[in-house]
């Protein structure tokens, strides 16, 4: 997985393309963590997520909110959204339909 | 939107030193909730047990398997404790091998909705269930009126206010079949993630399980005494026991292949054995001829960084594609097939370290603690509160492990 990092007055972007599972959660932690700042996740270049993927995101959440931070996740592409449906994890994680500036 | 407070959940589950389905994953589940800030009191509503064992406090021993009171006795307890949520932890034979005291217990979610937040965790399906090969249903007409018995208490079930799955496609099934808007896909989770041990010297076959329906040893050891003519020091650890429904099997399998060397038969595997028992393998197989919901066995192989040898058969199949693990492939039934596929991780250790591994980064990626979490944000929003974040103080007394 590919991941850039963009800064723009709201916080941090980090730009995700690829594959987003088991195999690459330890790359994608060391990366998005710790979590201090405000940032968006831009989900728009990855076409799979797991279930590591998923727990990645609800563990990025919760220390979000413990460090007083926003987070939020935006540029889904249908493929990752039937995953978040499926899970219901689309009612209680910070998804942001509107399509990020700088994406 | 209130702010949250720290909840008290209850669970309802089979709970050790019960021996009984889903114990393991009771006990874990447990563990993982007790650890969690937002939870303030964890109560377990438990089986009961044969003889007197002291138990932390917030273990009530409550139900018992084929009692056809078990939904109005766990019932009875909640309304006692009166906790915020209860998680019901089951499968379809959770309370009883007797198909009325089975069916009846899973009445106790819905029994529980009128006065809190229910919550099921289901196991498997019935759907999804070969019911002649698991044991339960020998003829067709029997088979019939399971089926449709088993639509009625899926339906009850889903009176639950949510219903959790452990596979994408019994989401699916529940959502088509049954118009249920309330399932939703929560992943099994692996228990506590460690580093993977050393390989055994002595190449070594292990299988895990509750054996005699739909789990069969027979392929396994005539795939052995193939397997000896390779490889001769090769052993076979066939650990656990009988399924409820196949009492004395393994006694017969053992006294049928009392030939073969090196074959181990454990026996009831407790808790603390669990992690040699694992360590002490090259590769763990899975002579299944169907399957019956998510397999904690293969969760726990990645667990402990173990290859797998399985068939592709339903659940397993998709446990491969949706959740990472990786596993050499047999047909069901065929023992050159099976010998094949073990021989070739056997006889490369670097290939049976390198499919070890890669179940362990999938086993890695998603832990109980981590599915904890799931449930707890899904609590906290049908209760109306934010994720509470600050610990609170608990009461000692409380603490289960």
């Amino acid at each position: 997985m590919d991941i850039n990092r963009t800064t723009q007055a709201d916080g941090l972007i980090y730009h995700l393309r690829g594959r987003f599972d088991a195999h690459e959660v330890a790359k994608l932690k060391g990366t998005l963590e710790p979590v201090s700042q405000n940032f968006s996740l831009d989900m728009q270049g990855v076409n799979f997520i797991d279930s590591s993927g998923l727990a990645l995101l609800v563990s990025l959440y919760k220390k979000a909110r413990e460090a007083n931070v926003d987070m939020k996740i935006c540029n889904l592409q249908d493929t990752v959204k039937v995953i978040l449906e499926v899970t219901k994890l689309d009612m209680v994680l910070p998804l942001d339909n509107r399509q990020k500036v700088g994406s | 939107m209130q702010k949250g407070m720290p909840m008290h959940i209850a669970l309802v589950s089979t709970f050790p030193p019960s021996k009984g389905t889903l114990n393991e994953y009771g006990f874990h589940f447990a563990r993982a909730l007790e650890k969690k800030p937002e939870v303030s009191r964890l109560s377990i509503i438990a089986d009961t047990l044969s003889e007197n064992v002291k138990e932390a406090e917030n273990i009530h021993r409550v139900w018992s398997f084929n009692d056809a009171k078990n939904a109005w006795k766990i019932n009875k307890k909640l309304d006692e404790l009166n906790p915020d949520a209860v998680i019901f932890n089951l499968q379809f034979a959770s309370f009883g091998d007797q198909r009325i005291p089975a069916a009846l217990g899973l009445l106790a979610p819905w029994m529980s909705k009128r006065k809190r937040l229910s919550f099921t965790l289901l196991h498997n399906l019935f759907e999804t269930v070969d019911l002649t090969n698991a044991g339960y249903a020998k003829n067709p007409v029997i088979k019939t009126a399971m089926n449709l018995a088993g639509n009625a208490f899926t339906r009850a079930l889903l009176k639950s206010d949510l219903i959790a799955t452990t596979m994408p496609r019994y989401v699916d099934i529940l959502r088509e079949n049954y118009g249920a808007k309330n399932a939703f896909l929560a992943p099994h989770g692996s228990f506590d993630v460690g580093h993977i041990a050393p390989l055994p010297e002595a190449p070594t076959v292990m299988t895990f399980g509750k054996f005699g329906t739909y789990k069969k040893v027979e392929v396994l050891l005539e795939a052995h005494a193939q397997l000896q003519k390779h490889l001769p020091d090769v052993r076979l650890v066939i650990a656990g026991s009988d399924s409820p429904n196949a009492k004395g099997y393994l006694e017969t399998a053992q006294k049928q292949y009392s030939h073969l060397s090196n074959v181990e038969f454990t026996g009831y595997v407790a808790e603390e054995d669990v992690p040699r028992i694992f360590s002490e393998a090259t590769v763990v197989a899975f002579p299944y001829e169907s399957t019956t919901g998510s397999s904690g066995v293969l969760h726990q192989a990645g667990q402990f960084g173990r290859a797998a040898v399985m068939p592709e058969i339903g659940d397993l199949a998709d446990l491969i594609a949706d959740e990472g693990y990786k596993a050499l492939s047999f047909k069901p039934g065929d023992v050159a097939s099976l010998t094949a596929a073990l021989y070739e991780l056997l006889s490369n250790r670097a290939k049976a370290q390198e499919l070890g591994e890669a179940n362990h980064r999938a086993a890695s990626g998603i832990t109980l603690d981590d599915v904890a979490d799931w449930y707890l944000l899904h609590i906290s929003r049908l209760l109306g509160q934010t994720w509470t974040l600050t610990a609170q103080p608990k009461p000692t007394a409380s603490s289960t492990i």
